[in-house]
């Protein structure tokens, strides 16, 4: 069960073009925190990525979430 | 009233830590203020108490115009940096971190921040210095201060727990820590797939590149604080229990061959325990030094007879064993630190001034520099006259030894190096301290070593 949970994550990220990591540091710390973040985590991961899923099974596109506001995240200190 | 700005203060632009008549405050604007009056009130300061450090409302005083509350800290004895830590005392401060976070989280309470300057050591006891970082949790998110706790604590702790590499030296180069991404790189291959490394390494390095560009939001699905605390909990929970497995890798095995290695006379420490004492016991000494404090041995004695004694080696592995003792003892004398006397930490930051080089925070009262002299002009080629000119800057007084070309150590170390120390003997030792300090008494302990207890000559400006 976890060996299949590695792959399906493996798999997430594989594809992915070269991007200017200082644009959103925050955005990934945000992705593991969901994905540590027990049931409640879970629950929010696939409330965001619903649309994304529902796609997968019903063939239409969608883009799972939109650039509207952002979580805060701390700056070098 | 003349006070003096803290200079890396700049970071939190709602707080100023300044100077004044040689103590501590904190400004606070009235934002900062008021998440310190609701924390100050709430069951949380209570318990958090032995952990910080002491706190108390201070009046604004009038130079200070501006800011709308003021905070009395009580003075650190001297200010060390992550990068000057051992591995243990990384990773008390880190779980102290967490600790802290887990018991804001219960209160309703969070840290905004997770940096490793935000903790300060007192002896052998880590103390999170950062009143401001506590925030009441009034709406839906994710810990801000995620990322930076794994980049300042786990993933030095990592570096060295799986590799057994220092992780110093990467501190002393990168002033916020390692990226997941150079972690990544460092470690590379098929362990970063064992579990606690995929989730906490290699996946957030991949997710950081990944959503650098199209940003994952969750905000909107976040809008509860109990969701919220929910999540914070279990993450922080993860990040303790991988933080506290992390041991350093191999060092059961080195301790051993450690411990074989350092032999010595006792007849001859007890003579040189003897001149110590005797040069010390009637003084007042504040703030001591001991270089190259190895076991920490000299470092207890001087403890004895002063306020607080700052014991540092180059040898990691040396602070390390030291910490874990005085950690043990409830120390609060004696700070442990890993510093190389020939190349100390350097100033740091922005303008270079952020952080203070480690010879320029304070000066001591006291100095020891036991079997030090002939390790920094032989074994690290420093020039002789040179070494004490620079010790009397931050020394008022100083316990030396000079040790003897007759002397096997010194052998030992010349034997594999052409001899070009002309200025290695006994005669231009004495000339050279005595051009900056004043010999006040010496004892020959054995036929290769001399102690000299000196005082410096002229009235420098620290």
């Amino acid at each position: 069960m976890r060996n299949l949970a590695f792959i399906i994550l493996s798999l997430f990220f594989a594809f992915h073009s070269p991007v200017f990591a200082y644009l959103d540091p925050g955005s990934g710390s945000a992705f593991i925190q969901l994905l540590l973040g027990g049931v409640a985590g879970l629950l929010v991961l696939v409330k965001v990525y619903w649309r994304k899923l529902v796609s997968f099974f019903t063939g239409k596109k969608a883009e799972p979430h939109d650039v509207k506001d952002k979580l805060p995240e701390t700056a070098g200190k | 009233m003349s006070h003096h700005t803290e200079p890396s203060s700049f970071r939190d632009r709602e707080s100023l830590v300044y100077y004044s008549k040689g103590q501590v405050y904190r400004a606070l604007k009235a934002r900062a203020f008021d998440h310190f009056k609701k924390l100050s009130k709430s069951k949380l300061y209570a318990e958090i108490k032995p952990d910080i450090v002491k706190t108390r409302e201070a009046r604004v005083p009038p130079s200070m115009k501006g800011w709308q509350g003021v905070l009395y800290h009580e003075k650190i004895p001297f200010i060390s940096y992550p990068y000057e830590w051992c591995f243990s005392q990384l990773k008390d401060s880190a779980l102290l971190t967490l600790d802290l976070m887990q018991r804001s989280l219960k209160h309703g309470f969070l840290l905004k921040d997770a940096s490793s300057f935000n903790v300060q050591f007192r002896g052998a006891r880590p103390l999170f210095i950062d009143i401001s970082s506590f925030e009441r949790l009034e709406s839906g998110g994710l810990w801000p201060g995620y990322r930076q706790y794994c980049e300042m604590f786990l993933y030095p702790l990592v570096l060295t727990g799986i590799t057994g590499a220092d992780f110093q030296p990467e501190l002393k180069a990168l002033l916020n820590g390692i990226s997941a991404d150079r972690l990544k790189k460092l470690l590379g291959g098929l362990r970063l797939f064992r579990p606690s490394l995929f989730f906490h390494v290699y996946l957030p390095a991949r997710a950081q590149k990944k959503f650098a560009r199209h940003s994952f939001l969750p905000a909107e699905q976040l809008d509860s604080v109990e969701l919220s605390l929910a999540i914070m909990k279990s993450s922080v929970k993860r990040l303790a229990k991988v933080t506290r497995a992390l041991r350093w890798r191999n060092i059961d095995s080195a301790w051993a061959d450690y411990a074989q290695a350092n032999t010595y006379s006792k007849g001859e420490q007890a003579a040189k325990e003897a001149f110590l004492k005797k040069v010390i016991q009637k003084k007042k000494l504040g703030l001591t030094f001991d270089l190259g404090c190895n076991t920490g041995h000299y470092s207890r004695i001087l403890a004895k007879y002063s306020d607080f004694v700052i014991a540092i080696d180059s040898d990691h592995l040396a602070i390390e064993r030291l910490y874990l003792k005085l950690k043990a003892e409830q120390n609060e004398k004696i700070l442990p630190l890993v510093v190389n006397v020939a190349d100390p930490s350097p100033a740091r930051g922005f303008m270079s001034t952020e952080r203070m080089a480690f010879f320029e925070r304070e000066t001591a009262d006291l100095v020891l520099a036991l079997a030090l002299v002939h390790h920094l002009v032989i074994a690290e080629n420093l020039p002789m006259g040179g070494v004490i000119k620079w010790m009397a800057i931050f020394s008022r007084a100083m316990v030396i030894e000079f040790v003897d070309r007759s002397d096997a150590m010194v052998n030992q170390l010349l034997k594999n190096r052409i001899d070009v120390f002309d200025d290695y003997n006994e005669t231009s030792f004495r000339r050279s301290l005595a051009a900056v300090f004043r010999i006040v008494s010496e004892k020959k302990i054995t036929e290769s070593r001399t102690l000299f207890y000196c005082e410096r000559k002229s009235r420098k400006t620290r």
